[in-house]
């Protein structure tokens, strides 16, 4: 405490300027997105008012109720199942082969060496093949093809969350489970799975999240019916007033879910998304 | 109990024969380690089995189709070798594409490590209040999907609809009047700016963790040995940063690569094809026109071969290591 009062006095200029530094990105972050968060809920006559107008002039809802006639809520309802679908069988394939790796090393370094260079390979190398595998298989503008794919962009992610928590617990554990005569079936499912919760929940919700933001592979993959709400939302390019309300609201109904998931677990985003390079 | 700390472990799998494994169960012996290496494919296999379907079929078909003719005016799949290859490689479209995918990938890389870092130094000075509300405000776009980041910053900046021209003129005094989509570099900066306010949020995160890893004793027996604040930084801090630092800036390098939703929703590519990135190409040449994915394969091979060349030794020695 004493400590950090003396060299808070001394340092004072810097402290001054890296406040600053983090205020203004703070703006530089928040404006933008507040900006948009008015919008959905101006009255359209706001759009095109100068001096720009900040706060709506009547609050109104009208920009949601229009959803409906732009798909948006069907495309938010398709992003939701695919993306919850997917993150399930991603998340419930991935962390038993993630503790496997960090308990039995199992495949050894090839293996992660193989694991990491599929999170690093640009997925759009595998478009067209893709397309076709799924085209073939008759599954293209249907939920299931692209909650499949999801689930494989998503699975060495998941896996990699739950290996770099495996590795950090102790053998022991284990140990005196099968001492006691539990199995390995036992041992995993009654002891290990409980433990690795809250890395298997956190790989589950960034599974969920790049599931729900994947855009190239949906707009290849989807034509009417399953279109997902990113895909929907790129098709908003138009700039007529009466389009922007709706293209504000539809921002808002898939950024706040997204980001109010990833700010649960945003701690473990470092090994979630870099795949624990951090410790090379 | 029995079993080696962790890190042997780990040092023990990286051999082949993982010899470790035995002298630390001595008691149990082969049969154990037969069983547990069973337990262990089993559970793997799963995985292993979805990526081969979605990923290792997907790429050696494609290798297949970059060498074969493969598109809606000619029927069948006459063999043509490296055609496509040749086809590709001398498109300047391709070529110019792939330097602005490249360019542009570098340099939001380079601004959103500095900023990262920048962030994280000075976070990491400051109180549980101000990290409290800093850090969450600084992760959260990088959850918001890059087709809604783009279009947050179409509304924020077209002339047309967008505030950003009318406040700058009030900062600068003059009427601004820049088309921020359209005109070139303008269009370019507004790409770049939206991808750093998404992503300095990974940068910050990966560099933060690095910073609050480093054992604070070395930085006070430098304190000890009189080093001022400034020399901490550059000869204690910094180097001890540098695995975070190359970490950061590779995967996020990697990923900016793929650069493609948000400049959809931004210019479209255009004007022309001024910010058209090689995801354009590919989407263009395979899923449009006489959808020939023979091509789109074949430069995607390319794009593949070109990125594996440059990250292959750096995976081996930073992230495996």
């Amino acid at each position: 405490m004493n400590a950090d009062r003396k060299r808070w006095v001394r340092i004072k200029p810097t402290y001054v300027v890296g406040s600053l530094v983090l205020v203004v990105y703070g703006l530089f972050v928040l404006i933008p997105f507040l900006w948009t968060a008015t919008i959905a809920f101006k009255p359209p006559e706001d759009f095109v008012s100068t001096p720009p107008r900040i706060l709506p002039s009547a609050p109104t809802f009208v920009h949601f109720k229009s959803l409906n006639g732009l798909n948006a809520w069907t495309g938010l309802r398709n992003s939701l199942i695919v993306s919850l679908a997917s993150s399930t069988i991603s998340v419930v394939f991935g962390s038993v082969a993630g503790y496997a790796i960090a308990r039995y090393k199992t495949g050894g370094r090839n293996f992660s060496f193989w694991l990491i260079s599929q999170r690093l390979m640009p997925p759009l190398a595998i478009l067209v093949p893709i397309f076709l595998l799924v085209n073939t298989v008759g599954l293209v503008d249907n939920l299931i093809g692209l909650t499949l794919i999801y689930s494989v962009f998503t699975i060495t992610f998941t896996a990699w969350v739950v290996r770099s928590f495996y590795i950090m617990i102790p053998d022991d554990y284990e140990q005196a489970a099968r001492i006691d005569g539990a199995n390995r079936v036992q041992v995993l499912w009654h002891i290990m799975l409980p433990l690795g919760v809250p890395a298997i929940l956190a790989g589950g919700a960034f599974a969920f999240v790049v599931s729900f933001t994947e855009f190239l592979f949906a707009s290849i993959l989807t034509r009417t019916k399953s279109t997902t709400l990113p895909v929907v939302i790129s098709h908003m390019l138009g700039v007529q007033a009466t389009f922007l309300g709706p293209l504000a609201a539809m921002v808002l109904i898939s950024a706040v879910p997204a980001v109010l998931i990833g700010l649960l677990f945003y701690r473990h985003a470092v090994t979630g998304l870099s795949m624990g390079g951090v410790k090379g | 109990m029995l079993h080696a700390p962790e890190e042997e472990l780990i040092d023990a799998a990286t051999d082949k024969a993982d010899t470790d494994m035995t002298s630390t169960t001595p008691q149990r012996g082969h049969g154990l380690r037969q069983a547990d290496r069973r337990w262990g494919r089993i559970l793997v296999a799963p995985t292993v089995v979805l990526l081969i379907v979605a990923s290792i079929i997907p790429l050696i078909y494609s290798v297949w189709a970059s060498l074969v003719t493969h598109n809606l005016r000619v029927s069948g799949h006459p063999f043509v070798g490296l055609d496509n290859y040749t086809a590709v490689l001398s498109d300047p479209v391709f070529r110019s594409e792939l330097i602005f995918t490249f360019a542009m990938a570098a340099t939001v890389t380079i601004i959103e490590v500095g900023l990262g870092l920048i962030l994280a130094l000075i976070l990491s000075q400051r109180s549980k209040a101000w990290r409290r509300i800093m850090i969450p405000l600084i992760v959260a776009p990088m959850f918001i999907s890059s087709v809604v980041v783009g279009q947050i910053w179409r509304l924020f900046s077209a002339r047309t609809f967008g505030p950003l021209n009318h406040y700058l003129g009030l900062v600068t005094g003059t009427d601004v009047t820049i088309d921020w989509l359209v005109t070139t570099p303008w269009n370019m900066i507004t790409i770049a700016v939206a991808d750093v306010w998404q992503w300095t949020a990974l940068t910050f995160l990966i560099i933060f963790a690095g910073l609050t890893g480093i054992d604070q004793q070395v930085l006070e027996a430098a304190e000890v040995d009189g080093a001022n604040k400034w020399n901490r930084l550059r000869y204690v801090t910094l180097p001890l940063m540098a695995p975070a630092l190359a970490t950061a800036a590779f995967f996020r390098f990697a990923d900016a690569l793929r650069l493609y939703d948000k400049i959809v929703v931004l210019t479209g590519g255009g004007p022309g094809r001024a910010t058209s990135t090689i995801s354009f190409y590919l989407v263009e040449k395979g899923f449009s026109g006489s959808f020939n994915l023979a091509l789109s394969a074949a430069a995607s091979w390319i794009f593949l071969i070109l990125i594996s060349l440059m990250f292959y030794r750096i995976i081996q020695r930073r992230v495996l290591a």
